[in-house]
């Protein structure tokens, strides 16, 4: 179609249609960019923590019973515990853990690779029971399992050392160094060994205590305060204290966590009363770690399709602007021939042209508005498919704006051409 | 009161120029009530723009009351529009969300008039017209007589030293014009200058003098060969019908 | 004059009902989501107690691993809290007019039985200075004395809400409340102290509410009550047992002085370094000087207190808001343009361009402010589905507020909207050559 007129006549007003034209550019620059921290909220909700989520429940344990400050009697009631929650009908596994997903958190020490002189590696760490993997839903790819026994032996050293006044020498760590069997993820294993070939190697803390990778499991995410959400090394222990109390974590069959649930304090209770039971399912807890980048995600799809309506709402009142402005000329046209299409086409056309040069400017802005975003916050680079969808959803709202009062103008009666004014 | 020598206006695009008025002079009298004709593209209303200093000149000499009007600032013209020039239009323009009094207050205002006399002013004016019941009517409840008595009061609001009226009756029947003409034709008599566009011969003889115009330029009708003031009359009377 | 050209753009907006709805739609919509924005930024940025902000300082001493520096985005940033040690040296100084190292834990509290059963609770531990530092609001008496610091006396303030849940509310002042395995007698009861941020400890949940019961420091050791905050700790564990752990280079307790003015800050500095090369020489604080003492706003900033997500979404909003101004641009030029009949009315009868241009521009700003205050009935609205949400995940439903300064903002935000849209259409609008228009 006539492309000249159309510009000839923008060209004569240039501020009607300048306006349009950065109106268009802002928003394609707002709207890439909303979207693009939509799709980095969304990745980072849909990663996968490797856990079976929907399944699992966290129980922790809270003594107020002044018995629960001997040893003896916190390892029976450990004991006891573990042996009721596996008693509950629909329990697929329990463990005893300090290990709580989805919390944001957890704890953490430095290691490195025995030997290596090299710079120490932040990692999380936690105790694990014989049960843990199994109940997490981990899959062990290398390596074995802890075993009971070793979980129990294990816990009655570590108390012994951690009782004691462990002699250190010059260099200020304890003369006598512990060993322990350690699991740990395979990120891990892959950031302490280049050739990622971790399985029976050695690791060493700050105070010089071994370390031995028994096992290797395929997929952790945790996330942490510090970027560290993929390391991890589990060690065998029992965790208990009257201070602390003690965690469990169930895993159901699936579908059985309703049946389960109410059943959980009463068990434990009914076995010792003398302390408090808090219950919270994995995935109430995701919900809440995950509920700022939901509300984020809500509120940026909100600001979009406020942002749209704006911009349409400006080429709708352009059109009419016109449209008015051209009732006489379009009953012109419309008495030398034009078909009611040809007018609907013109307005669609020429309102494409302003949109499309809008878009132009806008690609640029969008990723101006992008570099200056990344490099303030940590947020993504743009990818190219953002802008493309941006740039239709544009394209879409401005023919749609457009049209309806184009169609107005196409409705206009020839006879206007001959109407004196 | 009004003395116009040589005016020249030309409108340029960027193809062609249109004399619009050419070597235009024009002398009106303190009192006089003057009617100008012509038919359409003679030059009346760009001569009705520069008169009521709407519009500027290129060439020329224009005295109002007076004071060279020739050469003067935006500013300056608002003035002189708002104080000493009353205007009657053939499409009444009262502005549509004012009622009666309001509309009469617009110039009031812009003379920065105090509260009390600008009420003064206006229901006095009012009164004239005869339209003190209908004060607080918007433009809209009116007809179209009352609608213009009301733009005529709100020139009388004004105490204007002349005014210019473009076509005052055009829009209106033939009852309503003559209640129109009437009214001018008082104001005149107390002492205002009028000058009024019109192609009404009805209305033009209520005037005390008649200007023709043609292609930008006062003519003498009687100087005129016969046949082309037969044409010309003949065009007016087409216009009319 | 003013007034009387607000009337008339009023008169102008009822004229066509439709298109003023949609124009000022359009402003408000623009307002609404920069005033939400603006709001939800300025609940975490704004100074929690303005009063003192600048003569409280909290102190922080690099007494880190001498091979790598504290972990954290900023690698010249030491340890956000300090030794017990390092709290007991500089206690010593007699500089500041109050100071308080504290922590918080987590205390099994017994209620009466008829009341309910042992429940555990934040219990923040502190030295007497901790509630006239802070301003602390008590509706029943008072904090505890320094004697009482010393002892330590077994005392406790409960905030309101621990007040209204174990002793229904009433003035419980000498009442007795038991605190793990000691009975402890309240000499106090907060007024509903409630800052938007935490500010005293920025190194867990910063937004949520106060603790809800304070005890005396001191009864750290003969309670050897552990931290429920975070610990930091670097190099050997050091010795085992609760001493061990007080004695250790673990780094968990927080600390803040009052300097009433710069002088004092001045002495107090210079006592910090003599108190850190003191202990260099004893062969701790092997990393280079690098003691803080930092205002509240300065540990708000390296805390990182407020989200960057909060100062993306501002910008986003600025420019929203920029696309809403320039949509308004565009409606009132064709809007003023369409009038040009009324304006040629007004040229011949006198009006000058300044005239025709404030009437136009005072238009713009009716429009704006009408918008503005639409926008802040949404922004209101929006605050308050956030702070819903909030409640759900902590426990918190008052943090969004709308208070004097953001309404001040949103107001002046319009009327800036409203002047910078209306400035062009109302010039274009007083050049308008009054002859062209009148001829209708």
């Amino acid at each position: 179609m006539e492309f000249g007129p159309i510009l000839r006549s923008m060209g004569r007003n240039k501020v009607r249609y300048g306006l349009i034209v950065v109106e268009v550019a802002l928003t394609l620059a707002i709207v890439a960019n909303c979207v693009n921290m939509i799709g980095d909220a969304r990745r980072e909700m849909a990663r996968p923590s490797g856990f079976d989520d929907d399944n699992i429940l966290s129980v922790r344990s809270a003594p107020f019973a002044p018995a629960f400050k001997e040893d003896g009697y916190l390892d029976a009631a450990l004991r006891k515990d573990i042996e009721v929650l596996r008693a509950i009908p629909g329990v697929h596994a329990v463990s005893n853990t300090r290990f709580l997903p989805w919390q944001g958190g957890g704890s953490s020490t430095t290691t490195r690779v025995l030997g290596s002189k090299g710079e120490m590696l932040r990692n999380q760490v936690y105790n694990a029971d014989e049960s843990t993997l199994e109940t997490l839903g981990s899959r062990l790819v290398e390596g074995r399992n802890f075993t009971r026994e070793e979980v129990e032996s294990d816990t009655k050293r570590l108390r012994e050392v951690t009782n004691s006044n462990r002699p250190r020498g010059a260099d200020g760590q304890p003369i006598d160094k512990i060993s322990q069997d350690v699991i740990i993820s395979r990120a891990f294993g892959d950031l302490l060994f280049k050739d990622g070939k971790s399985l029976g190697k050695s690791l060493e803390d700050d105070d010089g205590d071994q370390y031995r990778i028994v096992g290797v499991i395929d997929h952790f995410y945790n996330p942490y305060g510090w970027p560290i959400h993929e390391y991890v090394m589990f060690f065998p222990n029992y965790s208990r204290s009257f201070q602390g109390g003690s965690a469990y974590l169930l895993r159901v069959d699936p579908g059985k966590m309703k049946t389960v649930r109410p059943q959980v304090e009463k068990a434990l209770l009914a076995a010792n009363a003398g302390r408090n039971v808090q219950l919270k399912e994995l995935t109430e807890i995701k919900e809440r770690f995950q509920s700022q980048s939901a509300l984020l995600v809500k509120i940026l799809s909100l600001v979009i399709f406020l942002l749209l309506f704006v911009t349409s709402l400006g080429i709708v009142g352009l059109t009419v602007f016109s449209v008015a402005e051209r009732t006489r000329q379009i009953g012109t046209r419309r008495a030398l021939g034009a078909r009611k299409l040809d007018i609907l086409g013109y307005f669609l056309l020429e309102n494409w042209l302003v949109t499309t040069m809008g878009l132009v400017i806008g690609v640029a802005l969008a990723y101006g508005l992008n570099v200056a975003l990344v490099t303030r916050l940590n947020g993504t680079r743009m990818d190219a498919g953002l802008v493309i969808i941006g740039v239709a959803l544009l394209w879409i709202f401005g023919l749609g704006a457009t049209y309806f009062p184009a169609r107005k103008g196409a409705a206009v009666a020839p006879a206007v051409a001959t109407r004196n004014v | 009161m009004l003395s116009m020598k040589k005016i020249q206006k030309v409108y340029r695009t960027d193809l062609i120029e249109t004399h619009a008025l050419h070597d235009f002079s024009i002398d009106v009298r303190t009192g006089e009530f003057v009617a100008v004709m012509g038919r359409s593209g003679s030059g009346k209303t760009t001569f009705l723009n520069i008169a009521g200093l709407l519009d500027t000149f290129d060439q020329g000499t224009y005295h109002l009351d007076g004071q060279d009007v020739s050469r003067l600032s935006d500013n300056e013209m608002s003035k002189i529009r708002n104080q000493k020039i009353g205007f009657i239009f053939q499409s009444f323009n009262l502005i549509p969300d004012l009622d009666v009094f309001d509309n009469i207050d617009v110039p009031l205002r812009y003379r920065r008039l105090p509260a009390a006399e600008r009420r003064e002013r206006i229901e006095k004016a009012v009164r004239t017209v005869g339209l003190l019941s209908r004060i607080h009517h918007l433009p809209s409840q009116l007809s179209g007589g009352q609608q213009q008595r009301v733009a005529i009061a709100r020139v009388l609001a004004g105490d204007p030293r002349f005014i210019l009226a473009d076509e005052p009756t055009g829009n209106l029947d033939t009852m309503m014009s003559r209640e129109v003409m009437d009214l001018l034709e008082k104001i005149n008599e107390a002492g205002t200058t009028i000058v009024m566009v019109t192609h009404t011969p009805e209305c033009a003889s209520r005037a005390s003098r008649q200007i023709h115009l043609l292609d930008g330029e006062v003519v003498d009708l009687n100087a005129l060969p016969p046949e082309d003031a037969d044409r010309s009359s003949a065009s007016l009377a087409s216009t009319l019908q | 004059m003013l007034l009387h050209n607000l009337r008339i753009a009023w008169k102008s907006l009822r004229r066509n009902i439709t298109l003023s709805i949609l124009i000022v739609s359009g402003i408000a919509l623009g307002i609404a989501v920069s005033t939400t924005f603006a709001a939800f930024r300025h609940a975490f940025s704004k100074d929690p107690i303005p009063q003192k902000s600048d003569v409280l300082r909290y102190v922080r001493l690099d007494s880190w691993d001498p091979l790598k520096p504290y972990p954290g985005d900023d690698p010249t940033r030491p340890p956000t809290q300090i030794t017990f040690r390092d709290m007991q040296g500089i206690m010593k100084s007699t500089i500041p007019l109050r100071q308080s190292g504290m922590f918080v834990s987590n205390m099994y509290v017994y209620p009466d039985p008829k009341v309910g059963r042992p429940f555990r609770e934040l219990t923040r531990l502190c030295f007497s200075d901790f509630f006239p530092m802070f301003d602390v609001p008590f509706r029943y008496g008072s904090g505890w004395d320094r004697k009482a610091d010393a002892g330590p006396d077994p005392v406790v303030v409960l905030s309101s809400e621990m007040n209204q849940k174990l002793f229904g509310g009433k003035n419980s002042v000498g009442r007795t409340v038991r605190l793990a395995d000691r009975d402890f007698r309240v000499v106090g009861v907060l007024a509903g102290w409630r800052p938007n941020v935490r500010f005293y400890d920025l190194t867990q949940n910063q937004i949520a509410t106060p603790e809800n019961i304070y005890i005396p420091f001191n009864f750290l050791r003969p309670m050897q009550i552990r931290t429920n905050g975070n610990t930091d700790g670097w190099g050997t564990s050091g010795a085992p047992g609760f001493e061990g752990f007080l004695q250790s280079e673990t780094c968990w307790v927080q600390f803040w002085a009052e300097l009433p003015n710069e002088k004092s800050a001045a002495a107090y500095r210079d006592f910090l370094t003599a108190y850190v090369l003191e202990q260099k020489k004893m062969g701790r604080f092997q990393r280079p000087l690098n003691n803080r003492l930092s205002t509240v706003s300065e540990m708000m900033a390296d805390a990182g207190v407020v989200p960057k997500q909060a100062t993306a979404m501002l910008i986003v909003s600025l420019l929203f808001l920029a696309v809403c101004a320039v949509n308004l641009v565009g409606l009132l030029l064709g809007k003023f343009l369409a009038r040009g009949g009324e304006v040629g009315v007004r040229r011949a009868l006198g009006a000058s361009r300044a005239d025709i241009f404030l009437q136009h521009i005072v238009e713009c700003e009716l429009i704006a402010v009408l918008g503005g205050l639409v926008g802040i009935l949404l922004s209101l609205g929006a605050l308050a589905g956030m702070n819903a949400w909030l409640k759900t995940t902590m426990a918190r439903g008052d943090f969004f507020k709308l208070d004097l300064s953001m309404i001040l903002l949103s107001v002046g935000l319009s009327l800036a909207a409203g002047f910078i849209a209306g400035v062009y259409p109302a010039w274009r609008t007083c050049r308008l050559a009054p002859a062209m228009h009148l001829k209708v």
